[in-house]
């Protein structure tokens, strides 16, 4: 090799090429690198939408409640809600950023839920346990079980429940994830062996004799859990700073250069592989993380509710709470608490209103948001961001907000109880449906059937000017990229 | 070229002895010795389907030998995965741009800075200084600065060609495997890979898959010619050129 003499000996850096002679362009970039913050506008709009609703959450619900606006039935199902919500920020951490579909989440949701409910169901949790029953849970006395279960007895211990309730999800994720992705099994396969795990362990739970209150579940806990006032805001309010934690703290991951490599995953696993990095450990990581959301989820659920049974976690419960992230937004971690809320209260909405369509009405937005909304409500507020920093003025942006704010106004007004009667169809109900679901609909289909004229009617101008919109996701391309895309290739 | 304190063994980058790799009976590599020397710069070529690709598989534990033995650095890689091979210092870049298409240049190219592969050094600490500068000189280097914060998915062809090859660059392995690095890039863009290349050798071993022989000559080293899974010839550009089995294997038979 002749050339080797050319090459100075010294290579102190790690960068053969360029060497770091300091330049102006290379100190300007690395100026906007370092100060890469948002449009100011945008992160007012920010924070006053964190603002308003910490505030609305925290202090504004507790308030109509103690008023009496809000009845603490209400207030015991809004809490409930919340507990998906902590359920859909594992998933989106699962699915969203790291790309593995994950069917088994009510599983791991229930097993939190059980925890609790075992510890509950005890004396020492509060559980209605009688002397006639040899004290203890009422289902094991009508098993002809006389004596409390070994592995039941920890469970009297609240501490031991809660890291069981944690522990339990999160090894078992652990464990089964290690064994799955290790060989590198992928895509829909992963999703089709933890559907199978889901079946499996209901069937499992199902059974009397596994002493978990077979198909019955657990019930009987402490009444006024779910009855007396101080015990449903105090539970309530500790979901949903147990909900604002879990937040926190899935925010910290995204956010760190771990977010990254999760995200590096879904986008191309291979290239990790090249790169030493060894895939699957960061989604067993991501996978475990993910169940222990959903088991703090199940534990905060359980004692709202009063009961937890293993329709719980059965093979649908898993697939709405994916279908709650899917609509609201995955690889967004509000988008999934969002999506969380409006998909429950639709739930319960709907199936009190209109019992026979409710499951038609779910698979039509499971299938919808696959086909037509991919990026949920959270992709709309992106959308209205990148429309403001365009400078595409006020109307457009407002646009293609409305149909979060028409969604998030009745989300708001069908949790809380204060949907005004006529729209509750006491007056009038044309076609059957009720006034409410007219004019969401109303709204939706006139926001988007706006927004695609806009949207077109921006292709055509951009055509004009003799750019070619890249085909299929012109909306999140700004003309400039659009272009030198086109340019470079 | 003596040998850094930190390379052991001496002897050649790359030893490949007796390899064969079948795929259901078919030979698609046969290779009875090859080898690539530590800081050359080795082009390999061939027709298509002349096993090229499969000699980079093999090297970097993609595709496992039916018989044979790879040594990297003196050790023997034969039988590890490809994360362990990367972890000895193997880089690869692909045939086409691989890169993570929704991070953005810098956190691109910062997943590729070496060190910090498991999950908990992740989580915490961020890059260095010199880190930062050495991300940013390189992109310099490939006029990705101004683009820095785009997402990969944004970038042009070429661009992301430069992007991976700049991924390798920082990650600095002892052995890259760069594979077909001008293919659909413009005269220009082709003249600047092959700059960049240039410069590596010397630092680094490279083998360079090709089928564009301006490039080649531009690069103008020891050529490996592959066909049908064989080593058919080697040596510089004019002997390749003149050897008859090489004008047979691309003039048809």
């Amino acid at each position: 090799m002749p050339d080797s003499q050319a090459i100075p000996a010294d290579t102190s850096s790690p960068v053969p090429v360029g060497g770091n002679a300091p330049s102006l362009e290379l100190y300007e970039a690395s100026q906007t690198f370092l100060l890469r913050t948002p449009d100011r506008r945008i992160s007012w709009m920010r924070k006053g939408a964190i603002a308003i609703l910490l505030l609305l959450f925290f202090v504004g619900i507790p308030l109509l409640n103690m008023a009496g606006a809000v009845p603490d039935y209400k207030l015991n199902i809004l809490g409930k809600y919340l507990c998906f919500g902590i359920v859909a920020l594992g998933i989106d951490l699962i699915w969203g950023y790291t790309g593995l579909l994950s069917l088994c989440q009510a599983l791991f949701f229930a097993l939190g839920g059980y925890a609790m409910a075992m510890h509950l169901s005890l004396k020492q949790g509060g559980g209605d346990v009688r002397p006639e029953y040899n004290n203890i849970p009422q289902f094991m006395f009508f098993n002809n079980v006389h004596d409390l279960p070994g592995f039941w007895k920890p469970f009297a211990s609240m501490p031991f429940a809660i890291v069981a309730g944690l522990a339990i999800p999160g090894l078992a994720a652990a464990l089964f994830g290690f064994f799955i992705l290790r060989s590198r099994v992928r895509g829909v396969y992963f999703s089709i062996i933890t559907q199978a795990l889901a079946a499996a362990a209901w069937l499992l739970i199902s059974r009397n004799e596994m002493l978990l209150g077979g198909t019955n579940g657990l019930t009987n806990f402490y009444q006024p859990m779910s009855q007396a006032k101080g015990w449903i805001i105090s539970l309530y309010l500790l979901t949903l700073t147990m909900l604002v934690l879990s937040y926190l703290f899935c925010q910290a991951i995204v956010k760190s250069r771990l977010g990254r490599v999760l995200v590096a995953v879904r986008d191309k696993e291979t290239r990790l592989y090249f790169a030493g990095y060894k895939p699957y450990a960061f989604k067993v990581f991501a996978f475990s993380i993910g169940a222990m959301l959903a088991g703090l989820g199940g534990m905060l659920y359980s004692p709202q509710v009063g009961i937890i049974t293993p329709q719980d976690m059965n093979v649908d419960a898993s697939i709405v709470m994916v279908v709650m992230v899917a609509l609201g937004g995955r690889g967004k971690l509000w988008g999934a608490v969002f999506g969380a809320l409006l998909l429950s209260v639709a739930r319960s909405s709907l199936s009190s209103d209109m019992a026979s369509v409710w499951l038609l009405v779910e698979g039509l937005i499971a299938v919808t948001v696959v086909l037509f909304f991919p990026d949920g409500f959270a992709g709309l507020w992106d959308a209205m961001e990148r429309q403001i920093t365009a400078g595409e003025g006020f109307w457009r942006a407002a646009l293609t907000g409305l149909p979060l704010a028409a969604v998030a106004l009745f989300v708001g007004a069908e949790a809380l109880g204060l949907t005004p009667g006529f729209l509750q169809g006491d007056k009038f109900q044309p076609l059957g449906l009720m006034p409410k679901y007219w004019l969401l609909l109303f709204v939706l289909g006139m926001a988007a059937s706006l927004n695609w004229l806009n949207r077109r009617a921006a292709a055509q101008r951009f055509a004009a000017r003799g750019f070619d919109v890249v085909a299929g996701d012109s909306s999140d391309k700004s003309p400039v990229l659009a272009a030198s895309a086109k340019g470079g290739a | 070229m003596l040998a850094p304190s930190d390379t052991p063994i001496a002897g050649p980058m790359v030893a490949v002895k007796d390899v064969v790799v079948s795929f259901d009976g078919f030979k698609a590599l046969n290779i009875s010795s090859f080898s690539v020397e530590r800081n050359e710069l080795r082009v390999v070529i061939g027709p298509n389907g002349a096993g090229k690709t499969t000699l980079c598989d093999v090297i970097s534990g993609k595709t496992r030998v039916t018989s044979g033995k790879v040594h990297v650095d003196g050790i023997d890689v034969t039988h590890m995965d490809d994360v362990e091979i990367a972890h000895i210092g193997v880089g690869r870049k692909f045939q086409t741009p691989t890169v993570f298409d929704s991070l953005t240049v810098y956190e691109n190219m910062e997943l590729a800075l070496p060190g910090r592969r498991n999950v908990w050094k992740n989580l915490l600490g961020s890059e260095t200084k010199e880190q930062r500068d050495s991300i940013f000189s390189i992109l310099q280097r490939v006029h990705l600065l101004p683009d820095v914060n785009t997402p990969a998915k944004y970038l042009s062809h070429g661009q992301r060609q430069w992007l991976e090859i700049s991924m390798l660059i920082v990650a600095d392995p002892k052995l890259l495997l760069v594979d077909e690095p001008a293919a659909g890039l413009t005269d220009k863009e082709t003249a600047l890979t092959a700059e960049l290349l240039l410069e590596l050798k010397g630092h680094h071993t490279l083998i360079v898959i090709e089928h564009d022989m301006d490039f080649v000559r531009k690069i103008g080293t020891r050529i490996t010619v592959l066909d049908n899974g064989k080593l058919l010839a080697e040596g510089s550009m004019d002997e390749v050129q003149k050897h008859p089995d090489v004008i047979e294997a691309y003039l048809g038979r």
